[in-house]
C-alpha cells in the first residue's frame, strides 16, 4: 500500500476510530492486527520474510539474554570454587556463544535482505557470464525490508550489548518490526525509542490529532504537488542520457534535488503525523538538510536515522575492532598521522560503501557511496587549511553571503553526486556531468527543452511555487516549529491550515486518471 | 576555500571524463518524426514513403487521389483522413500540428510492396519473398512502422502498414 | 464553555467554506459539454423529459444522429426518446435501459448493434460522456463498474474533482459561462441534429477480421438486455443503422441475425434493406458515417411506420400533454433546421 493510494487512506480511516474505541490496553494489539493486514496486502511473500525475521530475532535475543543470565549465575557460583583465570575462561566461553548466536541470526536476516536486493542483479550477472537463464529476477524486493531489517538488527545488537533487555513477548517484538508507518520510507527506529509509546495506552487528544493532521497534510502536499510532478521531468531526463546533455543536466540535478527532498521528507512527514495520531513518537529523519554548509553536516541532517544506524552499529564497532587496532599498531612505524588515519579511512569508506549498497544493487550506488566518503575525508583533511582561511578573512567568512555560498556549493556538490542515482551506468553519470562543461546549449534548455519533458509550463509554475513554499517553511523553522506556531493561534486556525493544504492538494496534486493516462481529450497518438 | 578547491578539482576530474562524450544536440526524443522506419517503407509512383512521414510532400509526389474520405471521431475534434489511390490507400492524422502518414493499406493486386508482396500472393511465395516477416507470424516492426499481413486460404488477404505502437 | 462554542462554530464555518469551495471548483473544472463535445449532454437530458415514451432507442452515434423522434411523433404520433451517446458500449446501453425502467416502461426498445464489436471498455473520455450524465442509482454503479478502463477509479465518478482537477490549466470561456448555469437542451429527445450535406464517396478499405465472430462478452450483455426486455414485456428490436462507415462485416451481421432468430427478435439491417430510400449523396453529413436531418427524417418516416404496423403503437396526437410537449420541441427543431439550411 502506497501512502498515496485510496486504499491507504481507507486503511487509516478505519484504524483510527478502532484504535481509540477499543479498551486502551488492547490498542497495541489492534495496531498489530492492522500491521498484519498492511503487510499481507503488500504480498504474502513479504509477510513470510517478515515472520522469519521476527521469529529468528526474537529467538536469538531471548537466547542471548538467557546466556547472560546463565553466565552471571555460573560465574557467581564459581566465585568460591574456581580461580579468577577459570572464571575469565568461562566468561569468554559464554561471550563466544553469544557472538555465535548473534552472527547466526545476522547472517539469516542480512542474508534475506542481500538475497532480495542482489538476487536479481547476481542472477543477471551470472546469466551474462555463464550464458544461463537469469534466476532470481522474479524475486521482487518486498516492501520496507531494508528499513525493518535494519531496525530489527539494531534491536538484536542492542540486546547483545546489553543496552536493552530482550523483549519477552514475541507479539510486542512483532509490532515493533511491522509497525506500518515505518515500512514505506522509514525512518529506521530503535526499539529503545519506540517501545514505551508502542505499548502504553493512549487517550485520544484533539490537539495531537490536529498536530498530526497538519503534518500529514503537509507531507501529502510536498509529495503530490512537488515531488510527483517533478518526477515526470526527472524520469524523462534520466531515461535519455544520450539526448539530454549540457545545461539540461544542471537543470536535472536541481529538479532531482527538489523532487527527492519533497518526496522523502513528505513521506516522513506522513509517517510522523500518523505516529502522532496514534500517540507514538517517531524520530525526525531530516533537519533542513539543504541548509548544510558541508557534506558531512548534510549527512547529519539528511536521513538522520540511517546515518546514526551506521555510526552505532558499523562505524564505531569497526573503528575499535581488534583488526583495526592491530592495523593501527602495525602502521605506527610509518608515523602517528598514518596509523591514526588509515583505520578511520578504512572504516569510513566501508561504511559509505555499505550505505551505497543499502540504497540499491546497481554499481552506481556503490560509486556514489564511495565518492561521498571520499569527499567527506578530503574535507576532513583540508580542515586546517580551512581554519586558516577563516582566520585570514574573518569578515568574509562570517558574512551571510559566504554562508549562502557554502550552502549552494553543498547542494550543487550533492546534486552532482546524485547523478549516479539518476542513470543506470556510472559512465552515463560521469559523461552527463562532463557534458555540462562541454555542451553549451542553454538556449535549447530554456526555449523548447523543458516543454518536452512531459510537463506543461503550468506544472513548472506550480512546482516552483511549491519549492518556494517549502523553502519559506524551512526558513521559518529555524526560529521554531512552524506547526506549533500555527496551532498556538487556536484550533480554528489549525483546521483552516489543514483544509487549505488538503484543498490545494486536491486541485494541484498530481494524481488520478488525468495524470495516469494523459490528456482528457481523446487523441489517438 | 578548501572545499571550493575540492569541488574544483573534482569538477576538473569529472570534466576530463566528460570530454570524451560527443556534443549531441538536444532534441525532443518524444517528438514524432518521419523517416524513422527501416525497411518497412512503401514505394509508389517512384515516391518512397513510410509511417510518420509528413503527408504533404508525399501527396504532392503522388498523382491526385481517386477519392478521399474523412473519418470523424464521435464528439471529439480528431480526424482520420483517407486518400485512395489506384491499388492502395493512405491514412493521415494531424500530430503536433503536422499531418503525417499513419496507415498504408494495399487495396488489390495491382500494387506490390518493395519486397514484392501483393494481395492474393500464395503464402509460400510470400514467405520466400520476405522470410523475416513469415518467421515473425506475419507481423514485423522496425520500431516505427508495423507491417501486418493477413493470410487467408493460403494466400495474402491484406497488407497494412501502421505505427508500431498502435494496435488496431 | 464559551470558547468551546466559539471553536465549534469556527470549525463548522471553515468546513462549510471548504466544502462550498470544493463544490464550486468541481462545477468549474468538470466538462460542460455545452458548446463543445455536446454529445456529453445527451444522457443527462433524458431526465428533463416531461412525457413518457413508447419507444426507446439505445446505442451509439448511429442512433442519436440517425433517428428523429420529432418526425416519429409528427408522422405517426409515436412517442419516442433516444438514449444514445458517443461510443456507447453494450453494457452501458443495458444499464441505461435499467435506469430508464425505474421511471417508465416503453413498449419497444430499439438497439443499434454496431457497438457489439467492442468486448472491452475503450476510452475513458467516452465513458465519462455516457456515465457522468446518468442519475445515481444501482444502474449507474453497475455501468461504472463495467466500463472503467485501466487507471480509472470509482471514487472519481462520485467526486469528479478527483478526475478533472487538472483541467484548471485548460479552462475556457465555456467553463465560466456554464459554471453555475445549466446549458440549454442540445438535443430533441436525444436526437442531435446535423444539417450539412457531405456526399459519400469510396469508404476506407476494411481490414480483414482476425476473429470472424462478435465477442462473446458483448453477446452476453445483449442476452441480458433481451431478458430484461422480456421480463418487462418490452419488444426488443435490433437494428443496424444505415451508416456505411465504420464497416459492418457480413460475419457480424450473421451473428446478430442468428441471435435474433434464436430469441425471436426482429433484426433490421438498414444498409442491406434500404426501404427508407436513404441516398448517401444527399442524406449524410459526413460521407456516410452519420445521417443529416433529411436522412434522419427519411429513416424515421419509414421506421415509424414499421414500428406502428408491427407493434400497434398508439397514436398520441391530440392528447394535450403530448401536443404541448412536442409542439414546443418541434418549434425549436424547425428553427434549428431552418438555420442550418
Amino acid at each position: 500500500m502506497q501512502f498515496t493510494s485510496w486504499a491507504f487512506l481507507l486503511f487509516l480511516a478505519v484504524l483510527l476510530p478502532v484504535y481509540y474505541l477499543v479498551p486502551k490496553r488492547m490498542q497495541w494489539i489492534v495496531l498489530l492486527l492492522f500491521d498484519a493486514l498492511f503487510v499481507c496486502a503488500a504480498g504474502t511473500l513479504g509477510a513470510v520474510f517478515m515472520l522469519v525475521t521476527i521469529g529468528t530475532v526474537y529467538g536469538a535475543a531471548r537466547w542471548i539474554d538467557a546466556l547472560f543470565f546463565r553466565q552471571r549465575s555460573r560465574i557467581a557460583a564459581m566465585k568460591q570454587t574456581h580461580t579468577k583465570e577459570e572464571r575469565k575462561r568461562e566468561r569468554l566461553r559464554f561471550e563466544a556463544k553469544r557472538r555465535r548466536v548473534l552472527i547466526g541470526c545476522l547472517v539469516v536476516n542480512v542474508g534475506i535482505l542481500f538475497a532480495l536486493k542482489y538476487g536479481a542483479a547476481i542472477g543477471r550477472l551470472s546469466a551474462t557470464l555463464f550464458h544461463t537463464r537469469a534466476f532470481g529476477s522474479e524475486l521482487m524486493l518486498t516492501m520496507g525490508i531494508s528499513f525493518y531489517t535494519f531496525s530489527t538488527v539494531g534491536y538484536l545488537i542492542d540486546v547483545y550489548r546489553e543496552t536493552i533487555p530482550a523483549e519477552k513477548n514475541p507479539f510486542r517484538l512483532a509490532l515493533f518490526v511491522s509497525f506500518f508507518p515505518l515500512l514505506v520510507q522509514g525512518p529506521i527506529c530503535r526499539f529503545l525509542d519506540l517501545k514505551n509509546d508502542l505499548f502504553t495506552p493512549h487517550a485520544f487528544s484533539d490537539e495531537r490529532f490536529l498536530k498530526g493532521s497538519l503534518r500529514i497534510a503537509w507531507g501529502y502536499w510536498k509529495k503530490l504537488i512537488v515531488a510527483d510532478r517533478l518526477l515526470v521531468a526527472v524520469k524523462a531526463l534520466c531515461a535519455r542520457p544520450d539526448v539530454y546533455r549540457g545545461g539540461v543536466v544542471l537543470l536535472e540535478m536541481l529538479l532531482y534535488a527538489a523532487c527527492l527532498y519533497a518526496d522523502f521528507t513528505g513521506g516522513i512527514d506522513i509517517t510522523i503525523g500518523i505516529g502522532e495520531w496514534l500517540g507514538i513518537g517517531i524520530p525526525e529523519n531530516f533537519r533542513r538538510p539543504y541548509f548544510s554548509k558541508g557534506i558531512a553536516e548534510y549527512w547529519r541532517r539528511w536521513h538522520i536515522t540511517l546515518g546514526e544506524w551506521f555510526r552505532t552499529y558499523v562505524y564505531y564497532p569497526l573503528s575499535v575492532s581488534k583488526p583495526m587496532r592491530a592495523l593501527s599498531t602495525k602502521l605506527r612505524r610509518l608515523g602517528t598521522g598514518v596509523s591514526r588515519r588509515v583505520p578511520v579511512y578504512l572504516a569510513t569508506m566501508l561504511v559509505w560503501a555499505l550505505t551505497g549498497a543499502w540504497h540499491g544493487s546497481n554499481p552506481t550506488f556503490l560509486v556514489w557511496g564511495l565518492l561521498n566518503g571520499a569527499v567527506i575525508l578530503l574535507s576532513e583533511e583540508c580542515k586546517p587549511l580551512y581554519a586558516r582561511f577563516h582566520r585570514r578573512f574573518p569578515r568574509l567568512t562570517k558574512s551571510a553571503f559566504y554562508r549562502g555560498f557554502t550552502v549552494i556549493r553543498t547542494v550543487l556538490l550533492l546534486s552532482s553526486l546524485r547523478l549516479l542515482d539518476c542513470y543506470s551506468t556510472v559512465g552515463d553519470a560521469f559523461s552527463a556531468f562532463g557534458s555540462m562543461f562541454t555542451t553549451w546549449n542553454w538556449n535549447l534548455v530554456l526555449f523548447g527543452g523543458i516543454q518536452s519533458l512531459g510537463l506543461k509550463w503550468t506544472d513548472y509554475l506550480v512546482a516552483g511555487a511549491g519549492v518556494l513554499l517549502m523553502f519559506a517553511v524551512s526558513m521559518l523553522q529555524r526560529k521554531g516549529p512552524v506547526r506549533e506556531r500555527i496551532l498556538r493561534r487556536g484550533p480554528v486556525i489549525g483546521v483552516c491550515a489543514i483544509l487549505l493544504l488538503v484543498g490545494t492538494v486536491l486541485v494541484f496534486g498530481r494524481y488520478g486518471f488525468g495524470f495516469d493516462a494523459g490528456q482528457f481529450i481523446y487523441n489517438r497518438f | 576555500m578548501k572545499r571550493t578547491v575540492i569541488v574544483l578539482v573534482l569538477a576538473v576530474l569529472l570534466l576530463m571524463l566528460g570530454c570524451a562524450a560527443s556534443d549531441a544536440v538536444f532534441v525532443d526524443p518524444n517528438a514524432v518524426q518521419g523517416g524513422g522506419y527501416g525497411e518497412l517503407y512503401f514505394e509508389a509512383n517512384g515516391a518512397r514513403f513510410g509511417i510518420f512521414d509528413e503527408a504533404e510532400p508525399v501527396l504532392s509526389a503522388l498523382p491526385a487521389p481517386r477519392s478521399t474520405f474523412t473519418g470523424e471521431t464521435c464528439a471529439f475534434d480528431s480526424r482520420d483522413e483517407y486518400y485512395r489511390f489506384g491499388g492502395f490507400e493512405l491514412m493521415t492524422n494531424e500530430i503536433d500540428g503536422v499531418a503525417r502518414i499513419t496507415a498504408i493499406t494495399l487495396a488489390d493486386d495491382t500494387m506490390k510492396t518493395p519486397q514484392g508482396l501483393y494481395i492474393g500472393m500464395p503464402e509460400q511465395d510470400a514467405g520466400e519473398a520476405f522470410p523475416a516477416l513469415a518467421e515473425n507470424d506475419w507481423q514485423l516492426t522496425d520500431g516505427t512502422a508495423l507491417l501486418s499481413v493477413v493470410i487467408q486460404n493460403g494466400a495474402i488477404a491484406s497488407i497494412v502498414y501502421t505505427p508500431s505502437n498502435i494496435e488496431d | 464553555m464559551k470558547r468551546t462554542v466559539r471553536t465549534i462554530i469556527g470549525i463548522t464555518l471553515a468546513l462549510a467554506v471548504f466544502f462550498g469551495a470544493l463544490y464550486a471548483l468541481t462545477r468549474l473544472v468538470a466538462p460542460k459539454y455545452a458548446e463543445t463535445a455536446v454529445e456529453g449532454r445527451l444522457v443527462r437530458e433524458y431526465y428533463d423529459e416531461q412525457t413518457p415514451h413508447d419507444v426507446l432507442l439505445l446505442g451509439d452515434c448511429e442512433v442519436f444522429s440517425n433517428f428523429s423522434p420529432v418526425t416519429l411523433y409528427r408522422e405517426y404520433g409515436v412517442t419516442s426518446c433516444i438514449r444514445g451517446s458517443a461510443q456507447q458500449l453494450v453494457w452501458q446501453s443495458y444499464y441505461l435501459l435499467e435506469d430508464t425502467l425505474k421511471t417508465e416502461t416503453p413498449k419497444v426498445v430499439v438497439y443499434n448493434v454496431l457497438a457489439l464489436k467492442y468486448a472491452k471498455p475503450q476510452s475513458e473520455a467516452y465513458n465519462r460522456m455516457t456515465l457522468d450524465g446518468m442519475r445515481w442509482g444501482k444502474a449507474k454503479i453497475g455501468a461504472i463498474q463495467a466500463s472503467m478502463t485501466d487507471g480509472e477509479d470509482f471514487l472519481s465518478y462520485v467526486f469528479p474533482l478527483l478526475r478533472f482537477h487538472d483541467r484548471w490549466t485548460e479552462l475556457t470561456k465555456e467553463d465560466f459561462r456554464y459554471w453555475f448555469k445549466n446549458a440549454g437542451p442540445v438535443s430533441y429527445k436525444g436526437y442531435l441534429m446535423r444539417t450539412e450535406v457531405r456526399p459519400a464517396t469510396e469508404t476506407p478499405i476494411p481490414k480483414p477480421l482476425e476473429d470472424p465472430h462478435l465477442p462473446e462478452t458483448s453477446m452476453a450483455w445483449l442476452r441480458k438486455m433481451a431478458k430484461l426486455c422480456e421480463q418487462n414485456g418490452i419488444e426488443l428490436v435490433l437494428i443496424k443503422s444505415p451508416s456505411i462507415e465504420p464497416y459492418w462485416y457480413p460475419e457480424w451481421d450473421a451473428d446478430v441475425r442468428a441471435f435474433a432468430d434464436a430469441h425471436g427478435l426482429r433484426y433490421e439491417n438498414m444498409i442491406e434493406n434500404n426501404a427508407a430510400g436513404i441516398d448517401m449523396q444527399t442524406d449524410t453529413c459526413d460521407m456516410g458515417q452519420h445521417l443529416n436531418v433529411t436522412g434522419a427524417e427519411k429513416l424515421s418516416r419509414w421506421f415509424g411506420k414499421e414500428l406502428q404496423d408491427a407493434y400497434g403503437l398508439k397514436d398520441h396526437r391530440g392528447e394535450a400533454a403530448f401536443d404541448a410537449d412536442y409542439g414546443a420541441l418541434t418549434a425549436r427543431y424547425e428553427a434549428e433546421k431552418q438555420e442550418g439550411n
